[in-house]
């Protein structure tokens, strides 16, 4: 076997470089790494990873609904609607978990995160 | 139509690499998309004996007859093999023009490895499954690349460094 150049030595230093930085890129957080799904009119309108700390706003048949974002958790926290059932919904953190608010038309769904349960009927 | 030199060479590398492409279908892998890629020995050998063309054809007639042989023409799998060997053949194009000293087999397969994973992924995507959850599995598989490319490297290195000690061994011209 050949020794290898300095060049080999780059390259091998910069591929591992690049593989260690896959892993802070893709795997941050580990397990905190669900998805709150937000829906309206039964089209997926918005994907938010529940990671960081920030508040979004999103678009309903009434007007901008704002949703908090905390690592691993989300809720609605200002809706346009009249009864504010979604806000009063509060934290969201299993996978599954799901929160509508009709009049605005927008759902919540956590995705990515094990599920608790397959389904619930009331 | 007459048969030259180099298209025996060719010929004769491509059918190696083609029997170790079909044997390692046979080793179970422990991960989707995780397989040791010896094939990509021999195009590593081709490339830095006979040059970057050579290489290219050894390794296009490997995804051909390969998946003729496996009965996967035109399936996923095959999708994914080829532009895993497309995206590893311009690496290999890229790193034959890296300046400096220039590469021996180790840092071209670390190279083409990376690139042959990371073409795969990125196909399997957008070709097969648009789901993000593929994206958990970048580094376990950039790692396999990275492992299996040095291998691969380093036996190319001792391939070529027997090689390279036959007298009489053919040698095309230019590189």
């Amino acid at each position: 076997m050949k020794a290898p150049t300095r060049s080999d030595l780059a390259v091998l230093v910069l591929a591992a470089l690049l593989v260690g930085v896959s892993y802070a890129v893709f795997w941050h957080g580990g397990e905190a790494g669900g998805y709150a799904l937000v829906r309206s009119g039964g089209e997926t309108v918005a994907r938010f990873a529940l990671a960081g700390e920030r508040a979004v706003e999103v678009p309903g048949r009434l007007g901008p609904s704002v949703l908090r974002i905390e690592p691993g958790r989300v809720r609605f926290v200002a809706s346009p609607c009249r009864r504010k059932l979604c806000v009063h919904a509060g934290w969201q953190a299993a996978g599954g978990a799901t929160v509508a608010c009709l009049p605005n038309g927008l759902s919540l769904e956590i995705v990515g995160v094990e599920r608790l349960y397959d389904s619930i009927n009331f | 139509m007459t048969v030259s030199t180099s298209d025996r060479l060719i010929a004769g590398f491509a059918g190696l690499a083609i029997a170790i492409h079909v044997l390692e279908a046979a080793l179970p892998s422990p991960l989707p998309g995780v397989k040791p890629g010896l094939a990509n020995v021999v195009t590593l050998v081709v490339l830095l004996r006979y040059g970057w063309v050579a290489a290219a054809w050894v390794s296009g007639l490997r995804v051909l007859a390969g998946s003729l042989l496996l009965g996967s023409l035109l399936s996923p799998t095959f999708f994914l093999s080829a532009c895993g060997a497309a995206a590893a053949l311009l690496a290999l194009a890229a790193g034959k023009r890296l300046p400096g000293h220039g590469l021996s087999a180790i840092g071209f397969g670390v190279l083409a490895a990376l690139a042959h994973m990371a073409a795969q992924i990125v196909a399997a995507y957008f070709l097969f499954i648009g789901h993000p959850a593929i994206l958990n599995l970048v580094p376990p598989l950039m790692t396999a690349a990275f492992v299996f490319g040095l291998v691969s490297g380093i036996i190319a290195s001792t391939v070529l460094g027997i090689l390279d000690r036959q007298p009489n061994s053919l040698r095309a011209g230019g590189s």
